[in-house]
C-alpha cells in the first residue's frame, strides 16, 4: 500500500461526538480467575502461606478460601497511584524486564537506591539497571493528567473497522480500535510536545499538530469539507513516521519520511517533537535521538493550536505521559554517537546527550567520566601483549540532575534469573515485576525479588497477578506471559 | 391456589415415581449427579463450576465449588441460571406444544379446551387446567415424534476427527469457494481464513461446558440413529467468519460423506452441496442477511422430512431455505456430521436437540402475529380465523362467520390464539424458570431446594413440586438482561504497560 494512501486512510471523517474518554479507574470490582475457566467478581482479602486465597463476594456473606493452586490471575482495580513529586521521581527499567517507579535516592557504581511509595526503600545492584527515565519535575504548559477537556470522535469505520474511543487509564490514552482524540492545547509558535507511545505488532497512528479541528477527517475528501485551518499530520506507522502538510484546496505534499530504528527493537519509545513557526521547522526525536528535522520549505502550515490523536484500527496502542514542555526554540540536536556500546549515555534536557561512564547519580547531580573531546570515553581494553596501555585523562563532568532526563547503562552483567514458582505482576501505573510470593494482607504483599530480594509492598501497587501453574509453582521456571513481556 | 386447580404437588411426585421406576437408570442419576458438573452462569456471562447442593430463601444458592474449601452461600442478585448437565433424561411422546403468554411453554396432549379452560396432560402425568387467556400457541406435533438427544452433556458417544489431507486429492470448486475432495470424500475448503490468526481456540472439536468448541479444522460426529423425518437443531456461535459443513444421514462419523445430505453455512450463505441427487455436487445457495452468530448464539434448525423428501433449514426460527425433491433419505445413512472448514477463529455449537418425526408437517412452526381472532393451520397448509368454541374428543369446533365447523384435530398443525394475556406472576428474587429435558419451562416463586424436592408456586399452574435431577437448566433474575462474558479491554494492553 503506497505511503499516500496510508496517510489518507489514517485520517477519517466522522460525526461530532463531545464526550470524554472513558475512564477505567475504580469501575469495576477485582477479579479472580480460576484454573478451570471461573471467575468471580470481588475483594482479595488475603493470600496466606498455607497457599489458601480468601475472597469477598459481595453476594456471599462469608469470603471464600480458594486453594492457591487453582487460581490462574487476579485482576485488581487499585486506587490512583499517588502523585510522584519533585524528588527526581523516575522508572527504572530493570535488565530482565521489571520496571519499577520511585524517586531517585542515589546511584553509584554498585547499587540504585529508590524511594517509593509501595515499598519503601528498594536497593537494586546497578548492573541490574538498564536504563532510568527521570519524570519531568518543572511546570508544564501543558500535561494530560485525565480525559476531561479532550474531544472524542467517531470514526465510523471508514476503513471498514470497527470504531472504538480511546480509553483513559493511569494517565494513560489507550485505544485499540480505530478512534479519534483531541484537544486545544494551546501550542506556541515554538512548541515541544513529549509523549511515551507503545504499541503491540503493526499500528497506526497520526498526529495532528497545529490543527484547528477538534473531529478526525477524511484526507481524501478534505477539499469538500467545511473550512478548517491547515495543520501538519504525523502519521507513525510501525517502523516509519511521516509528515504531511493538509491544507484545504491545495495538493498534499509530504515530508521526507524518516525511519525509527528503535521502532524494530521495542514497542515502547518516548516520542518528541519540537515545532518553529518562525524558522518553519519540525523535528522529531525518539528515545532522546533526534533523528529528523524537516524544513518547511512552503512555510509552517499550521494553523491552529491543538493536537488530535487518530488510531487507525491496527493493533493496540497507548499514548502516555503527554506534555507540552517549556523550550527557548533553540534545536540542540548536536549529539556524541552513542550507538556504540560499552559506554553509559545521559541525555539532558536540551537534547544533548554525554556518553562515557557514569560514576554516580547523587546530591542532585548526575557524575560522568568522558574524555577531553567529548567523544565516549571508552573502557579500558587489555591489549594484545596484556600489557595495559595508560587511558586519556578523564573529564570529570558534573550535571544538575534536574537537567538529566534520561540515563542508559552499559551492560555489566547478566539478566537476574527468574525464581522458580515466581508471579508475573502488573504494576497500578503499568510496568511487570516478578517475584515469589510469600503473602498477601491487608498490611502489605511479602514477596521475594532476584533482584532487590525480600520486600513487603502496598497492595495498592498491583494491578495484575498472574500465578505460574502449580509444575512451575513446584519449581520449575516459566516464561514471562506474552501479556506482560 | 385456585380451588379448582389440581395440586401439582401429588401428581409430580407420583409421576416421578413412576419415571423411577420405568428408568431406574434415570432415577439413579436424579439421586447421584456428578459431585461437581453444574454449571452457574452470572449476568455477565462469567460461570462457577461445582455443585447446586440445596437453596434457601433466607441464605441463596448454596454452591460447592471444587476447587473452594467450604460451600459457600450466593445470593441470587447476579445470578443468571444454573445448568445441569446431568439431568434426568425423560422419554417423551408429547403430542403437542404449548406456548404461553408469559413465556413458559410445555409439552403435552390437549384433553380438552372450553371459552375459559385448556386441559392439558403434561408428561408430569397429570392433567393440568389452565386459563385459555393465558395459552399463545398450541403446536400439534407431527406423528410419533420424539425427541431421541438433547446435550451434548459431556463428549460421550461423540466422534472427533482432524482433519487429514493426504493420498489422492483433487481439488473443485463449490459455491466459490475450493474444496479439497479426496477419494469421493470432501476435506476441507481452502479458505483465505486458513492461516489466518485469531484467539486461541483448541486445535479441534473439544467439549466443554456445553459446548464443543473448535478454533481449527476437524470433525464432529455422532450417530443419532437418523431415519425417516428427523429435526436437528442447535445452537452456533463464532467470533468472526466461519464456514461449516454438515452431513445428514451420514454413513460415516469421521468425515463429510459427498454421497448423503451436506450443506455448507458460512458466514454469509447456506448451499447444498450434495443432496443424494442424480446431480452432484449442485450448489443451490442462498444470501444470509442478519447473521451474526458473533452477537449472540444463533438458533440453527434442519428439518429433514422424508415424506417431502425436503430439507428446510431455519436459522432463529425463520426459514431460510428449503431445497426439494431431494429424493429419500432411506438409501443414505443414520449419522450426523459436522465439519469446520477454517482455522483461526472458534466456532462453538451447543443445545443439540435431535427429534424424529413422521408425516409430511414438520415440528414447531413460528407464531403468527396475535390478531383478534384464532387462527387455525391445517396440514394441507389451509388458514382459517374464527373463533375456536372448543376441543373435545379429538374435535375442533371452529365458529367462522356464523358458522360452526368441526375439525378433526389431526388435521390441525397449530393454533394461534387471539390476544392472550400472562398470569401475572409475582417478580421478586426468588422468580426462577425451570427448563426440562426435552423441552418446556415453566416459571414460578422457589420456596424450597434439597436434596429430595425442589419446592415452589406457580401463578399459572399452581403448586409445583420436582425432584432434583429432574431439571436441566434453572433460570434466574428473569427480566435482567443477559451477556456474553465482556472482552476485557485491559488484557488487550497489557503488552502496552510497561
Amino acid at each position: 500500500m503506497p505511503w499516500t494512501n496510508k496517510l489518507g486512510a489514517l485520517l477519517f471523517l466522522a460525526a461530532a461526538l463531545a464526550a470524554p474518554a472513558a475512564d477505567w479507574t475504580n469501575s469495576a470490582p477485582a477479579t479472580l480467575l480460576l484454573r478451570n475457566g471461573d471467575s468471580l467478581d470481588g475483594t482479595l482479602l488475603s493470600i496466606d502461606t498455607r497457599q489458601v486465597v480468601r475472597w469477598k463476594h459481595a453476594d456471599v456473606a462469608e469470603p471464600i478460601e480458594f486453594k492457591l493452586d487453582s487460581i490462574s490471575q487476579l485482576d485488581l482495580r487499585p486506587p490512583a497511584a499517588p502523585d510522584r513529586g519533585t524528588n527526581h521521581p523516575c522508572k527504572a527499567l530493570l535488565t530482565q524486564g521489571d520496571a519499577l517507579e520511585g524517586s531517585l535516592i542515589s546511584c553509584n557504581g554498585e547499587t540504585l537506591l529508590l524511594q517509593t511509595w509501595y515499598a519503601g526503600q528498594l536497593s537494586i545492584p546497578r548492573g541490574q539497571v538498564q536504563f532510568i527515565t527521570f519524570f519531568p519535575t518543572t511546570p508544564d504548559l501543558f500535561t494530560a493528567a485525565g480525559p476531561e477537556g479532550w474531544t472524542q470522535g467517531v470514526t465510523s469505520g471508514v476503513l471498514g473497522v470497527e470504531a472504538g474511543q480511546w480509553i483513559y487509564r493511569d494517565g494513560a490514552f489507550y485505544a485499540a480500535k480505530s478512534a479519534s482524540i483531541a484537544r486545544d492545547i494551546k501550542l506556541p509558535d515554538t512548541a515541544d510536545l513529549q509523549f511515551d507511545l507503545a504499541w503491540s505488532g503493526d499500528f497506526g497512528l497520526s498526529v495532528a499538530l497545529y490543527t484547528d479541528s477538534l473531529q478526525p477527517m477524511l484526507i481524501a475528501d478534505k477539499d469538500k469539507l467545511p473550512d478548517f485551518g491547515a495543520f501538519y499530520s504525523m502519521v507513525f506507522r510501525s517502523t516509519v513516521v511521516q509528515v504531511a502538510r493538509i491544507k484545504k484546496m491545495e495538493n498534499l505534499s509530504y515530508l521526507s519520511p524518516v525511519f525509527i530504528p528503535a521502532a524494530s527493537q521495542t514497542n515502547n519509545v518516548h516520542i518528541q517533537v519540537r515545532a518553529s513557526k518562525k524558522s518553519n521547522t519540525l523535528a522529531l526525536a525518539v528515545d532522546g535521538q533526534w533523528l529528523q528535522v524537516w524544513n518547511d520549505t512552503n512555510g509552517f502550515v499550521g494553523q491552529g493550536t491543538g493536537v488530535r490523536f487518530v488510531h487507525n484500527g491496527n493493533g493496540p496502542v497507548k499514548v502516555s505521559n503527554l506534555r507540552l514542555a517549556p523550550w527557548d526554540g533553540i534545536l540542540g540536536t548536536n549529539q556524541p554517537d552513542t550507538s556504540a556500546s560499552g559506554h553509559d549515555v545521559a541525555w539532558l534536557a536540551d537534547s544533548t546527550a554525554l556518553a562515557g561512564v557514569i560514576d554516580s547519580l547523587a546530591d542532585g547531580k548526575l557524575t560522568l567520566r568522558t574524555n577531553a573531546t567529548g567523544r565516549p570515553f571508552p573502557r579500558p581494553e587489555p591489549p594484545a601483549d596484556g600489557n595495559m596501555a595508560a587511558p586519556a585523562p578523564p573529564n570529570q563532568v558534573e550535571v544538575p540532575l534536574d537537567r538529566v532526563t534520561r540515563v542508559a547503562f552499559a551492560r555489566q552483567a547478566e539478566p537476574a534469573r527468574e525464581l522458580p514458582g515466581s508471579v508475573h505482576a502488573l504494576l497500578a501505573r503499568g510496568g511487570p515485576l516478578t517475584f515469589q510470593l510469600e503473602s498477601w494482607t491487608a498490611d502489605g504483599l511479602s514477596l521475594r525479588s532476584p533482584i532487590f530480594g525480600d520486600a513487603k509492598f502496598d497492595p495498592n501497587a498491583f494491578r495484575r497477578l498472574v500465578f505460574p501453574p502449580p509444575a512451575a509453582a513446584a519449581g520449575a521456571v516459566t516464561n514471562r506471559p506474552a501479556g506482560l513481556r | 391456589m385456585s380451588a379448582d386447580r389440581p395440586s401439582l404437588l401429588c401428581l409430580l411426585a407420583l409421576c416421578l415415581c413412576l419415571a423411577a421406576q420405568a428408568n431406574p437408570a434415570a432415577a439413579a442419576d436424579a439421586e447421584a449427579p456428578s459431585s461437581s458438573a453444574d454449571l452457574l452462569q452470572f449476568l455477565d456471562g462469567t460461570i462457577l463450576h461445582g455443585a447446586l447442593k440445596s437453596v434457601e430463601i433466607a441464605r441463596g444458592l448454596r454452591w460447592e465449588h471444587p476447587e473452594a474449601n467450604a460451600p459457600f452461600d450466593l445470593a441470587p442478585a447476579q445470578v443468571a441460571l444454573v445448568r445441569f448437565p446431568n439431568a434426568s433424561s425423560l422419554a417423551l411422546a408429547p403430542s403437542c406444544h404449548i406456548r404461553f403468554a408469559g413465556g413458559d411453554d410445555l409439552f403435552g396432549s390437549v384433553v380438552s379446551l372450553d371459552g375459559g379452560t385448556l386441559e392439558l396432560n403434561t408428561w408430569f402425568g397429570g392433567t393440568l387446567k389452565i386459563p385459555r387467556a393465558a395459552v399463545q400457541t398450541i403446536n400439534f406435533l407431527p406423528r410419533n415424534y420424539s425427541i431421541v438427544y438433547e446435550g451434548p452433556a459431556d463428549a460421550s458417544g461423540w466422534v472427533v476427527t482432524a482433519s487429514q489431507q493426504g493420498g489422492a486429492i483433487r481439488q473443485v470448486v463449490l459455491n466459490g469457494n475450493a474444496f479439497i475432495v479426496q477419494n469421493g470424500v470432501l476435506m476441507i475448503s481452502e479458505s483465505a481464513d486458513v492461516a489466518r490468526s485469531g484467539p486461541p481456540g483448541p486445535p479441534n472439536w473439544t467439549y466443554q461446558d456445553g459446548n464443543f468448541a473448535t478454533a481449527g479444522a476437524g470433525t464432529l460426529g455422532r450417530n443419532f440413529n437418523l431415519t425417516g423425518s428427523s429435526t436437528i437443531e442447535f445452537d452456533l456461535s463464532c467470533n468472526g467468519p466461519f464456514s461449516l459443513l454438515f452431513g445428514f444421514y451420514s454413513p460415516a462419523l469421521n468425515r463429510v460423506d459427498m454421497n448423503t445430505l451436506v450443506v455448507e453455512l458460512d458466514s454469509s450463505q447456506i448451499a447444498l452441496l450434495r443432496a443424494g441427487v442424480p446431480t452432484p455436487n449442485e450448489v443451490r445457495n442462498v444470501t444470509l442477511t442478519n447473521w451474526d452468530p458473533a452477537s449472540k448464539p444463533a438458533r440453527v434448525t434442519f428439518h429433514c422430512n422424508s415424506e417431502e423428501a425436503s430439507l428446510a433449514a431455519l436459522v432463529d426460527g425463520v426459514e431460510v431455505k428449503r431445497w426439494t425433491n431431494l429424493g429419500g433419505f432411506a438409501s443414505l445413512g443414520t449419522g450426523f456430521v459436522a465439519q469446520n472448514q477454517s482455522a483461526g477463529r472458534t466456532v462453538k455449537l451447543s443445545h443439540f436437540k435431535i427429534s424424529k418425526w413422521e408425516g409430511r408437517c414438520e415440528p414447531d412452526i413460528a407464531p403468527a402475529p396475535a390478531t383478534n381472532a384464532d387462527l387455525l393451520l391445517l396440514i394441507n397448509h389451509d388458514q382459517a380465523a374464527g373463533k375456536i368454541e372448543r376441543i373435545a374428543a379429538g374435535t375442533l369446533d371452529l365458529s367462522l362467520g356464523g358458522t360452526l365447523l368441526h375439525i378433526p384435530c389431526g388435521r390441525v398443525r397449530q393454533i394461534d390464539f387471539a390476544q392472550s394475556s400472562a398470569v401475572p406472576e409475582p417478580r421478586g428474587p426468588w422468580e426462577v424458570r425451570a427448563v426440562f429435558p426435552g423441552g418446556g419451562s415453566v416459571s414460578f416463586q422457589l420456596e424450597k431446594w434439597d436434596d429430595k424436592t425442589i419446592a415452589g408456586h406457580s401463578a399459572l399452574f399452581g403448586p409445583l413440586a420436582f425432584p432434583p435431577g429432574s431439571i436441566r437448566e434453572m433460570e434466574f433474575n428473569l427480566d435482567r438482561p443477559r451477556t456474553e462474558p465482556a472482552a476485557n479491554l485491559e488484557n488487550q494492553f497489557d503488552a502496552l504497560d510497561q
